[in-house]
């Protein structure tokens, strides 16, 4: 904070009055700021306390409101020797406030005060003459907030001392003012590392939370301060708070994943493309050649100490706090041996009931788990299906986490679910349905038809967004389907009368490019049209008609020489400066007899493309955790439907 | 990957900052607007409960007008930020009441307390409301003797955070509340989607001492290893009804180890009212009422609903407060309705038939019939048909979740088990209990 940033808070006094009068918490109207602050001076001079409290009462509630109350720094300080619990803790929230909002002037009046007091001598006596430990804690919370670094010196005393107090709950405190120190002065770490250290050996519940929390942010790569006490933490864990457990298991799944063999080390993960070959494995595992080496591998590991971590830490996926259950998943998923991590399912399938907001986390997780473990979440299936009262972003989640569940025993369950949300309202959501369809039919083979026939007779539906995105989706079918599908392809092409979305316009002509050679007679009439309305089309449709243009003129000539020079002409004069530049880009392949480039021209544009892969965007995450991930639904849409110029660009 | 809140802000549904408490230098004063100005004031619909801006994730919660914001920018345990606003409003709302605007400007003061209270440089701390409400209260002074102010450092300070030594009852005593929620998605040809039973194990306790309690439930697993511990009885065969719980957890008070290893609940419970467990089931589930729904077009402007109610469980016992709600399409312009008990009105804000019925007992049927005058639209939209959804109250547990016992054991004061009184309820509450149609 910049003297700047201190002088800016500094209102007017007219500025001030006008706000009183609104202002609840003052409770009484005052004739100037000046005054009322005289007021609120002589309350806290005063020998009452209830007085004191009072006053504090209506300046942390000016604090609240975001007025300036910092000219009370010295009147309110003094109160911090005050007898009274409550008009103590008020002086403490006042101080930790405005000693960060404000260091200057923090400083200025904790200077001030050494003059008269002596910083050391100011806070210390408190600490550690006080025989209530709750506040001898207090008052080291307080000291160890003020982010002031002249106090640094100080707060290290202070925590040395408390770290060996009788008191738990001083250690606690203790350890919870390490890290902020540290983000205070970090050239304090090799004297705080030996707090650490002492505080990690500590045997009660109460500090090992915290003093784990402070080893995390201060040193969390001095993993040989844990080796010790590792056993130990393992059996305390259960007894620690909540908060502390979830700090305490994400450190033990650090430490474990860095420390003990990987019990799935032999068979890499990724077993959805695999999926029945794993799902036997429990049972008749010595099926296959090489899992008989693994299995071998596989009973002789587990160290003792890891098999300790993964049986105290179970009993944690009945706790309360979905924060607990869901590190406790993730300690499982990263180090339990794959015969046992189905026992986080049934927890995290619990947590759906919870709170809208935690859901949506759980979702989120369980659907960058299901790409890699189908077998897991199969059996709860039926916990995904989408209610009508969901919020979009968790139908999609759902939507999500469905498509990747998919075998060809569930498929037939899951694609009349699909049916079902077709008809829905949530136009993003029917969207991303017709999609999960799609996948489902490139994923699974056998009903591969049975989609691609359900997804034609969309397009005779009413809803033109479902059509739209039904021709998205056909069109990448068909592009992995090397059959041939002309009928398909026909419908389409009728199809560019009506359709209006400029997405799906452009999927059908990148469609009739590429297949052109199925549809000879019909291509180049489309194209007809298309120069015909070229000049009130969307960008998109432009390139994909140069597109088509391209193509039909390599391989039809004849009847497209004409329409192709007048589509290249219209595109030369647009507004849109990609259009122009891929007009002329495109031109040097067809118009320039002798170029290099149009001797391959045909090579370029008429090459197979690869198909595109319809898969889970959750795939491939190598690091799982217990986070959000950002959106783009339609991002693969969009990359395919330009797979023609990213084809090009690669080349080139 | 240290996990830290960096600071939490409090809105109002304008966008004004109510209450702002930064922990971490990264995180600048524009976190502030920049959460005003991408999530409060975006146009669309909120498409996650996390948002990142420039870096920083904000994990919001909202409820009712107040926007609950914590923001950072490290990587944290997302569901342990939820939980802990969660918490947050939790505390909240016992220190008073209803999470409003006013509430929250009447109690700034409060607020910043506990806020201090329950998270320490970013880190969650105890956020049990019981202790809390030992040492921040909203009377202004709190004159506390030096006894009192012991009992409170003990509390806070101790190993059993949840309950304080030295409490004293003329009566013991003690209530058992079995909550559960029903939920059901069912095809319009009556089968069944999905079901399951979301329930809860409510408990009152005004015990003195530090009472030892021993909780037994009719669970298949722990019947088993009785059964077989015990005699030879098969408890399927011995005609009592077991539970298949799929799934549990309880409040921190219950040692989870001893559950783990001998299935036993046991614990030292908070004093007052707590929720001792959670559990879910989805097997065998007496669904105890029946939507049967018939829909008739009629042409364009006219459409014929006739709904069957079926009550499905012991004459002797009573359903109530049962409402079944019939959407109809936006178009519609006017409706008739016979109904053969309760009363039926057509809501046209909520576009639904609401049919109420007080009282029904098990095993009886009725229904109601509606003609649906539709306007003539022109857009070509057809009507999406949302499912039927209901809702009731009856007095047993649908699951089948019985309560067999609930031992005290006081070692030190003279009280036995026997001298407890204690009350066990049982109450099966609707979810989303849906029917297609």
């Amino acid at each position: 904070m910049s003297n700047n940033g201190s002088y800016s808070n500094d209102r007017p006094p007219s500025a001030g009055e006008t706000e009183l009068a609104t202002d609840p918490a003052s409770g009484v109207l005052f004739l100037s700021d000046y005054k009322k602050h005289e007021d609120l001076q002589q309350m806290l001079d005063s020998n009452k306390d209830s007085l004191k409290l009072e006053a504090m009462k209506r300046i942390i509630g000016m604090i609240a409101k975001g007025k300036n109350a910092s000219d009370l720094f010295p009147p309110v300080v003094k109160n911090v020797v005050s007898k009274n619990i409550e008009v103590k803790k008020l002086v403490y929230v006042y101080l930790v406030r405005y000693a960060e909002e404000q260091q200057d002037l923090a400083l200025l009046s904790i200077s001030t005060f050494q003059r008269a007091l002596k910083a050391s001598e100011f806070f210390i006596p408190v600490l550690l003459v006080d025989p209530n430990q709750l506040i001898r804690a207090s008052a080291l919370r307080v000291l160890s907030s003020i982010r002031v670094p002249m106090i640094v010196p100080i707060v290290m005393l202070a925590i040395k001392d408390s770290a060996s107090d009788m008191s738990p709950y001083v250690r606690k405190t203790a350890a919870h003012a390490i890290p902020k120190l540290y983000s205070l002065d970090p050239e304090q770490k090799d004297e705080l590392i030996v707090v650490i250290e002492k505080l990690l050996s500590d045997k009660t519940t109460l500090v090992v939370g915290s003093a784990v929390m402070a080893f995390e942010e201060v040193c969390p790569e001095r993993i040989d301060l844990i080796h010790k006490n590792y056993r130990k933490l393992c059996n305390l864990l259960v007894d620690v708070d909540e908060w502390g457990q979830v700090i305490i298991i994400s450190m033990l799944t650090r430490y474990a994943r860095t420390q003990f063999a990987d019990p799935n080390a032999d068979d890499d993960g990724e077993d959805s493309t695999n999926k029945p070959f794993y799902e036997d494995e429990d049972d008749i595992d010595g099926e296959h050649d090489p899992s008989k080496e693994e299995k071998i591998k596989k009973t002789y590991s587990l160290d003792p100490d890891h098999r300790l971590l993964l049986r105290n830490t179970k009993p944690l996926l009945q706790s309360r706090n979905a924060s607990v259950v869901m590190s406790v998943a993730q300690l499982y998923h990263h180090l339990a041996p794959r015969s046992e991590v189905h026992v986080v399912a049934k927890a995290l399938i619990r947590l759906l009931r919870s709170h809208r907001e935690v859901q949506s986390v759980v979702l989120n997780c369980i659907a960058s788990v299901s790409t890699k473990r189908k077998g897991m979440f199969e059996p709860f299936l039926k916990s995904f299906f989408v209610r009508t009262s969901d919020p979009t972003h968790i139908k999609l989640l759902k939507l999500e986490i469905l498509t990747n569940l998919a075998t060809e025993t569930s498929i037939s369950v899951i694609l009349r679910e699909f049916q079902t949300y077709i008809s829905s309202n949530d136009k993003e959501f029917v969207a991303a349905a017709i999609q999960a369809i799609g996948r489902c039919a490139s994923s699974i083979k056998e009903v591969t038809d049975t989609c691609l026939s359900g997804l034609v007779s969309l397009l005779s539906n009413r809803d033109h967004d479902v059509v739209a995105e039904s021709v998205v989706v056909i069109k990448k079918l068909l592009q992995t389907q090397p059959s041939e599908h002309r009928e398909i392809i026909i419908h389409m092409a009728k199809l560019v009368d009506f359709i209006n979305v400029p997405q799906a316009r452009a999927s059908i002509l990148w469609l009739l490019g590429e297949y052109s050679d199925r549809v000879p007679k019909i291509a180049p009439d489309v194209l007809r049209k298309m120069a015909k309305s070229f000049i009130n089309e969307e960008d998109i449709v432009k390139l994909q008609i140069l597109n088509l243009a391209v193509k039909l003129y390599l391989t039809n000539p004849k009847q497209t020489n004409l329409l192709c020079q007048y589509v290249f002409n219209l595109a030369k004069y647009d507004h849109n400066y990609d259009i122009r530049d891929r007009a002329r880009f495109l031109k040097q392949f067809i118009f320039s007899e002798n170029s290099k480039l149009s001797k391959h021209a045909k090579k370029i544009f008429l090459a197979t493309k690869p198909a595109p892969v319809l898969e889970s965007r959750f795939k491939g995450k190598k690091r799982w955790v217990p986070y959000h991930t950002i959106l783009t639904p339609g991002r693969l849409a969009i990359m395919t439907c330009l797979l023609s110029l990213k084809f090009l660009l690669i080349l080139l | 990957m240290p996990t830290m809140i960096g600071g939490l802000f409090v809105y109002n549904h304008k966008g004004e900052v109510l209450i702002s408490r930064v922990y971490r230098d990264d995180i600048g004063r524009n976190a502030v607007d920049a959460f005003r100005v991408n999530v409060i004031h975006a146009r669309q619909q909120v498409r996650s409960p996390v948002t990142n801006i420039a870096r920083t994730s904000f994990f919001h919660i909202k409820r009712s007008n107040i926007w609950l914001a914590a923001v950072t920018k490290q990587n944290v345990n997302a569901a342990m930020v939820f939980e802990f606003l969660l918490k947050v409003i939790d505390v909240m709302q016992s220190y008073f009441g209803k999470i409003s605007e006013e509430n929250i400007k009447n109690n700034f003061v409060l607020i910043y307390e506990l806020l201090d209270e329950i998270l320490d440089f970013g880190y969650p701390q105890n956020t049990d409301t019981g202790v809390l409400k030992t040492f921040i209260t909203q009377q202004g002074i709190k004159s506390q003797t030096k006894e009192e102010q012991a009992q409170i450092t003990s509390q806070v300070t101790g190993q059993i955070g949840w309950r304080r030594e030295g409490i004293k009852y003329r009566r013991n005593e003690l209530f058992l509340d079995v909550l559960e929620y029903v939920n059901l998605l069912m095809s319009p040809q009556g089968q069944v989607l999905s079901a399951h039973v979301a329930g809860k194990v409510v408990m009152k306790s005004y015990l003195s001492g530090m009472p030892e309690c021993k909780f037994g439930i009719n669970d298949k697993i722990v019947m088993e290893a009785k059964g077989k511990g015990m005699s030879t009885d098969d408890p399927a065969r011995s005609g009592k009804p077991v539970v298949v719980i799929d799934d549990c957890q309880f409040h921190q008070c219950v040692k989870l180890s001893k559950f783990e290893t001998e299935h036993s609940i046991s614990f030292i419970p908070p004093d007052g009212e707590f929720e001792l467990m959670r559990y879910r089931t989805t097997k065998d589930i007496s669904l105890p009422f029946r939507v049967i729904p018939l829909v008739r077009e009629v042409g364009r402007t006219k459409m014929e609903v006739k709904v069957v109610l079926k009550s499905n469980f012991k004459p002797s016992l009573l359903g109530q407060k049962i409402e079944v709600k019939i959407p109809t399409p936006l178009n519609t312009s006017g409706v008739q309705l016979i109904c053969l008990k309760g009363k039926a009105k057509y809501k046209a804000s909520e576009n639904a038939i609401v049919w109420k019925i007080k009282r029904m007992a098990g095993m009886k049927e009725t229904q109601l019939s509606a003609e649906i005058e539709l306007l003539e639209t022109d857009t070509k939209k057809k009507w999406t048909r949302p499912p039927i959804s209901m809702n009731f109250e009856v007095p047993f547990a649908p699951s089948g979740f019985k309560v067999r016992y609930l031992k005290v054991f006081e070692p030190k004061l003279n009280y036995s088990d026997h001298d407890v009184i204690k009350w066990v309820r049982y109450i099966g509450r609707s979810g989303l209990y849906e029917t297609r149609c």
